[in-house]
Protein backbone atom coordinates (compact mmCIF):
# COMPACT_ATOMS: atom_id res chain seq x y z
CA UNK A 1 0.00 0.00 0.00
CA UNK A 2 1.63 3.48 -0.92
CA UNK A 3 0.06 6.89 0.25
CA UNK A 4 -1.20 8.88 -2.10
CA UNK A 5 1.29 11.74 -4.00
CA UNK A 6 -1.93 14.20 -4.48
CA UNK A 7 -5.23 14.80 -2.56
CA UNK A 8 -6.95 16.66 -5.16
CA UNK A 9 -7.25 15.73 -8.88
CA UNK A 10 -5.11 16.76 -11.21
CA UNK A 11 -5.99 19.67 -13.67
CA UNK A 12 -5.81 20.79 -16.64
CA UNK A 13 -7.34 21.94 -20.21
CA UNK A 14 -8.51 19.58 -23.07
CA UNK A 15 -11.04 19.90 -26.01
CA UNK A 16 -13.76 17.53 -27.01
CA UNK A 17 -15.35 17.00 -29.78
CA UNK A 18 -19.57 16.91 -30.04
CA UNK A 19 -21.56 14.26 -30.02
CA UNK A 20 -24.87 12.61 -29.77
CA UNK A 21 -26.58 9.80 -28.22
CA UNK A 22 -30.48 9.40 -27.60
CA UNK A 23 -30.53 11.99 -24.90
CA UNK A 24 -28.35 14.69 -25.90
CA UNK A 25 -25.05 15.66 -26.76
CA UNK A 26 -21.78 13.91 -25.58
CA UNK A 27 -18.22 14.55 -25.35
CA UNK A 28 -15.93 12.84 -27.20
CA UNK A 29 -12.07 12.78 -27.78
CA UNK A 30 -11.41 14.62 -30.89
CA UNK A 31 -8.49 11.98 -31.84
CA UNK A 32 -9.32 8.74 -30.54
CA UNK A 33 -12.50 6.45 -30.15
CA UNK A 34 -13.08 7.44 -26.65
CA UNK A 35 -16.69 9.39 -25.38
CA UNK A 36 -17.16 10.76 -21.90
CA UNK A 37 -20.18 9.38 -20.48
CA UNK A 38 -22.33 11.57 -18.57
CA UNK A 39 -21.60 11.44 -14.65
CA UNK A 40 -18.91 8.65 -15.10
CA UNK A 41 -15.69 8.76 -14.99
CA UNK A 42 -13.47 7.57 -18.60
CA UNK A 43 -10.89 5.39 -17.80
CA UNK A 44 -7.54 5.24 -19.95
CA UNK A 45 -7.26 2.08 -21.91
CA UNK A 46 -4.32 1.61 -24.09
CA UNK A 47 -5.20 0.08 -27.51
CA UNK A 48 -0.70 -0.79 -27.55
CA UNK A 49 -1.67 -3.19 -24.84
CA UNK A 50 -0.48 -1.41 -22.03
CA UNK A 51 -1.29 -2.84 -18.40
CA UNK A 52 -2.03 0.29 -16.99
CA UNK A 53 -2.44 3.12 -18.74
CA UNK A 54 -0.61 5.91 -18.75
CA UNK A 55 2.42 3.98 -19.28
CA UNK A 56 5.38 5.74 -18.76
CA UNK A 57 7.00 4.42 -22.15
CA UNK A 58 3.98 4.94 -23.90
CA UNK A 59 1.45 7.65 -25.44
CA UNK A 60 -1.32 5.99 -23.71
CA UNK A 61 -3.91 8.32 -21.58
CA UNK A 62 -6.12 10.71 -21.12
CA UNK A 63 -4.29 13.92 -22.28
CA UNK A 64 -4.86 17.60 -20.80
CA UNK A 65 -2.32 20.36 -20.76
CA UNK A 66 -1.39 23.04 -18.42
CA UNK A 67 -2.17 26.77 -20.44
CA UNK A 68 -4.97 26.50 -23.38
CA UNK A 69 -2.98 27.95 -25.72
CA UNK A 70 -0.74 24.32 -26.31
CA UNK A 71 -3.31 23.30 -28.10
CA UNK A 72 -2.95 23.49 -31.45
CA UNK A 73 -5.48 25.60 -33.80
CA UNK A 74 -6.57 22.37 -35.44
CA UNK A 75 -8.31 20.59 -32.61
CA UNK A 76 -9.58 23.85 -30.95
CA UNK A 77 -11.54 24.92 -34.31
CA UNK A 78 -14.04 22.71 -33.79
CA UNK A 79 -14.29 21.65 -30.33
CA UNK A 80 -15.55 22.08 -27.04
CA UNK A 81 -12.85 23.63 -24.18
CA UNK A 82 -12.89 23.18 -20.64
CA UNK A 83 -10.71 22.09 -18.06
CA UNK A 84 -10.95 18.02 -16.70
CA UNK A 85 -10.10 16.27 -14.10
CA UNK A 86 -7.13 13.94 -14.28
CA UNK A 87 -6.89 11.01 -11.37
CA UNK A 88 -5.52 7.57 -10.50
CA UNK A 89 -2.22 7.36 -12.49
CA UNK A 90 -1.26 10.33 -13.81
CA UNK A 91 2.31 10.77 -15.52
CA UNK A 92 3.46 14.23 -15.78
CA UNK A 93 4.76 16.05 -18.30
CA UNK A 94 6.82 19.25 -19.46
CA UNK A 95 3.55 20.91 -20.45
CA UNK A 96 0.77 18.79 -19.48
CA UNK A 97 -0.20 14.79 -18.02
CA UNK A 98 -1.52 11.53 -19.31
CA UNK A 99 -3.90 10.49 -16.56
CA UNK A 100 -5.79 7.19 -16.26
CA UNK A 101 -9.40 8.61 -15.24
CA UNK A 102 -11.14 11.91 -16.10
CA UNK A 103 -14.20 14.05 -16.10
CA UNK A 104 -14.69 17.25 -16.98
CA UNK A 105 -14.86 19.74 -14.06
CA UNK A 106 -15.75 23.29 -16.61
CA UNK A 107 -16.69 23.63 -19.97
CA UNK A 108 -16.89 26.69 -22.52
CA UNK A 109 -19.04 26.40 -25.77
CA UNK A 110 -17.83 28.91 -28.77
CA UNK A 111 -20.77 31.72 -29.07
CA UNK A 112 -23.69 31.46 -29.97
CA UNK A 113 -24.66 28.03 -30.29
CA UNK A 114 -25.28 28.10 -33.88
CA UNK A 115 -21.80 28.43 -34.69
CA UNK A 116 -20.90 25.33 -32.93
CA UNK A 117 -23.93 23.14 -35.01
CA UNK A 118 -22.42 24.71 -38.01
CA UNK A 119 -18.76 23.07 -36.65
CA UNK A 120 -16.43 25.04 -38.85
CA UNK A 121 -14.66 22.81 -40.78
CA UNK A 122 -11.05 23.07 -39.34
CA UNK A 123 -8.95 20.31 -39.40
CA UNK A 124 -11.95 17.82 -40.56
CA UNK A 125 -13.22 16.68 -43.95
CA UNK A 126 -16.11 17.65 -45.19
CA UNK A 127 -17.96 14.31 -44.52
CA UNK A 128 -16.98 14.43 -40.92
CA UNK A 129 -18.00 17.54 -40.44
CA UNK A 130 -21.21 17.15 -42.26
CA UNK A 131 -21.89 13.66 -39.99
CA UNK A 132 -20.94 16.50 -36.71
CA UNK A 133 -23.55 18.67 -37.76
CA UNK A 134 -26.06 15.96 -38.61
CA UNK A 135 -25.04 14.20 -34.41
CA UNK A 136 -25.24 17.94 -32.70
CA UNK A 137 -28.92 18.75 -35.08
CA UNK A 138 -29.97 15.87 -33.70
CA UNK A 139 -28.73 16.07 -30.02
CA UNK A 140 -30.25 19.39 -30.11
CA UNK A 141 -33.58 18.48 -31.25
CA UNK A 142 -34.28 15.46 -28.29
CA UNK A 143 -32.81 17.30 -25.49
CA UNK A 144 -36.05 19.81 -25.58
CA UNK A 145 -37.08 22.23 -27.09
CA UNK A 146 -35.64 26.01 -26.60
CA UNK A 147 -32.98 24.34 -24.46
CA UNK A 148 -29.19 25.30 -25.89
CA UNK A 149 -25.98 22.78 -26.11
CA UNK A 150 -24.86 25.00 -23.07
CA UNK A 151 -28.00 23.63 -21.12
CA UNK A 152 -27.72 20.22 -22.55
CA UNK A 153 -24.28 20.06 -21.44
CA UNK A 154 -25.07 21.52 -18.46
CA UNK A 155 -28.18 19.15 -17.23
CA UNK A 156 -25.94 15.72 -18.32
CA UNK A 157 -22.42 16.49 -17.00
CA UNK A 158 -23.95 18.51 -13.98
CA UNK A 159 -20.80 21.07 -14.13
CA UNK A 160 -20.66 24.62 -15.19
CA UNK A 161 -20.97 25.73 -18.28
CA UNK A 162 -20.09 28.93 -20.00
CA UNK A 163 -20.02 30.21 -23.23
CA UNK A 164 -17.06 32.34 -25.00
CA UNK A 165 -17.26 35.91 -26.04
CA UNK A 166 -15.78 34.23 -29.46
CA UNK A 167 -16.95 32.12 -31.99
CA UNK A 168 -13.89 29.71 -31.45
CA UNK A 169 -11.90 28.42 -28.42
CA UNK A 170 -8.63 29.23 -30.70
CA UNK A 171 -9.30 32.80 -29.74
CA UNK A 172 -7.38 32.09 -27.16
CA UNK A 173 -4.20 31.87 -29.16
CA UNK A 174 -4.06 35.31 -29.88
CA UNK A 175 -4.97 36.75 -26.29
CA UNK A 176 -2.86 37.40 -23.37
CA UNK A 177 -4.84 35.05 -21.08
CA UNK A 178 -2.31 32.34 -19.76
CA UNK A 179 -2.51 33.76 -16.14
CA UNK A 180 -6.28 34.40 -16.12
CA UNK A 181 -6.59 30.76 -17.63
CA UNK A 182 -4.63 29.26 -14.92
CA UNK A 183 -6.68 30.33 -12.03
CA UNK A 184 -9.61 29.18 -13.17
CA UNK A 185 -7.61 25.38 -13.41
CA UNK A 186 -6.55 26.39 -10.09
CA UNK A 187 -9.96 27.32 -8.69
CA UNK A 188 -11.69 24.14 -10.53
CA UNK A 189 -9.49 21.88 -8.33
CA UNK A 190 -8.90 23.27 -5.37
CA UNK A 191 -12.42 24.73 -4.62
CA UNK A 192 -13.94 21.00 -5.80
CA UNK A 193 -14.52 19.51 -2.52
CA UNK A 194 -16.20 22.42 -0.67
CA UNK A 195 -18.37 22.94 -3.91
CA UNK A 196 -19.52 19.83 -3.83
CA UNK A 197 -20.77 20.24 -0.69
CA UNK A 198 -22.73 23.38 -1.68
CA UNK A 199 -20.46 25.92 -0.67
CA UNK A 200 -21.52 29.04 -2.06
CA UNK A 201 -18.33 30.83 -1.50
CA UNK A 202 -16.45 28.33 -3.33
CA UNK A 203 -18.83 28.49 -6.38
CA UNK A 204 -18.81 32.17 -6.38
CA UNK A 205 -14.84 31.74 -6.68
CA UNK A 206 -14.75 29.86 -9.40
CA UNK A 207 -17.41 31.81 -10.97
CA UNK A 208 -15.16 35.19 -10.73
CA UNK A 209 -11.90 33.22 -11.90
CA UNK A 210 -14.32 32.47 -15.54
CA UNK A 211 -15.80 35.82 -15.81
CA UNK A 212 -12.17 37.26 -15.43
CA UNK A 213 -11.38 35.29 -18.23
CA UNK A 214 -14.10 35.84 -20.63
CA UNK A 215 -13.16 39.39 -20.30
CA UNK A 216 -9.80 39.15 -20.68
CA UNK A 217 -10.90 36.90 -24.38
CA UNK A 218 -13.93 39.33 -25.50
CA UNK A 219 -12.61 41.19 -28.78
CA UNK A 220 -14.31 44.51 -27.78
CA UNK A 221 -12.32 45.25 -24.55
CA UNK A 222 -8.92 46.67 -24.31
CA UNK A 223 -6.16 43.81 -23.97
CA UNK A 224 -5.37 43.44 -20.10
CA UNK A 225 -2.73 44.82 -18.62
CA UNK A 226 0.57 42.16 -18.50
CA UNK B 1 -0.31 15.76 -29.12
CA UNK B 2 3.45 16.10 -27.55
CA UNK B 3 3.21 17.11 -24.12
CA UNK B 4 6.74 17.25 -23.55
CA UNK B 5 9.06 14.75 -21.67
CA UNK B 6 7.68 12.98 -18.71
CA UNK B 7 8.47 14.14 -15.69
CA UNK B 8 7.56 11.85 -13.26
CA UNK B 9 4.51 9.57 -12.49
CA UNK B 10 1.89 10.21 -9.77
CA UNK B 11 -0.41 8.20 -7.72
CA UNK B 12 -3.48 10.51 -7.09
CA UNK B 13 -6.79 9.82 -4.77
CA UNK B 14 -9.16 12.59 -4.68
CA UNK B 15 -11.06 12.95 -1.57
CA UNK B 16 -14.06 13.95 -3.54
CA UNK B 17 -14.96 12.57 -6.76
CA UNK B 18 -14.54 14.76 -9.36
CA UNK B 19 -17.85 13.01 -10.74
CA UNK B 20 -21.10 14.74 -9.58
CA UNK B 21 -23.85 12.42 -8.31
CA UNK B 22 -26.53 14.49 -7.77
CA UNK B 23 -25.51 17.19 -5.63
CA UNK B 24 -24.71 19.74 -8.39
CA UNK B 25 -25.41 22.62 -9.16
CA UNK B 26 -28.91 23.32 -7.00
CA UNK B 27 -28.96 20.60 -4.32
CA UNK B 28 -25.58 20.07 -1.82
CA UNK B 29 -24.26 16.85 -0.78
CA UNK B 30 -26.26 14.81 1.47
CA UNK B 31 -24.75 14.66 4.74
CA UNK B 32 -25.39 11.97 7.58
CA UNK B 33 -27.98 13.00 10.20
CA UNK B 34 -26.29 13.60 13.39
CA UNK B 35 -25.79 10.92 16.35
CA UNK B 36 -28.45 11.76 19.05
CA UNK B 37 -26.86 13.19 21.69
CA UNK B 38 -27.08 11.21 25.34
CA UNK B 39 -29.33 11.22 27.87
CA UNK B 40 -29.74 10.42 31.64
CA UNK B 41 -30.79 7.22 32.47
CA UNK B 42 -34.41 7.40 33.63
CA UNK B 43 -34.82 7.89 37.72
CA UNK B 44 -30.98 8.90 37.63
CA UNK B 45 -30.47 11.87 40.15
CA UNK B 46 -29.46 15.23 39.35
CA UNK B 47 -25.70 15.64 39.15
CA UNK B 48 -24.91 17.99 41.67
CA UNK B 49 -23.79 21.53 40.99
CA UNK B 50 -20.24 21.76 39.27
CA UNK B 51 -17.74 23.84 41.49
CA UNK B 52 -15.70 26.38 39.31
CA UNK B 53 -11.83 26.13 39.86
CA UNK B 54 -10.46 27.71 42.91
CA UNK B 55 -9.56 31.26 41.98
CA UNK B 56 -5.99 31.81 42.90
CA UNK B 57 -5.45 34.10 46.04
CA UNK B 58 -3.53 37.50 44.65
CA UNK B 59 0.11 37.23 45.60
CA UNK B 60 1.26 41.20 46.76
CA UNK B 61 4.78 42.67 47.41
CA UNK B 62 6.64 39.87 46.16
Amino acid sequence: MTAPDLATPVGGWRVWRLGADDDGPVLESPLAAASWTPRTAVTAVCHRGCGDAPAWGCSCGLYAVDDPRRLVGGLLHHGILGCTALWGRVVEHGDGWRGEHSYPLVLFVPSPDDEVLGVPVGALTVEQARRAVLRAARARRVSGLGETLGDALRRRYAVPVHVLPVSSPGAFAGHAVGALAGRVRDECVRGLAARRLGDRVAAARLDRAVDRLLEGLRPDLPPLPA
Amino acid sequence: MYLGEPVRVLHVEPVVSPVPDGDFPEVAAALPEPRPRPTPRRGAGVPPARRGRPRPTPITGA
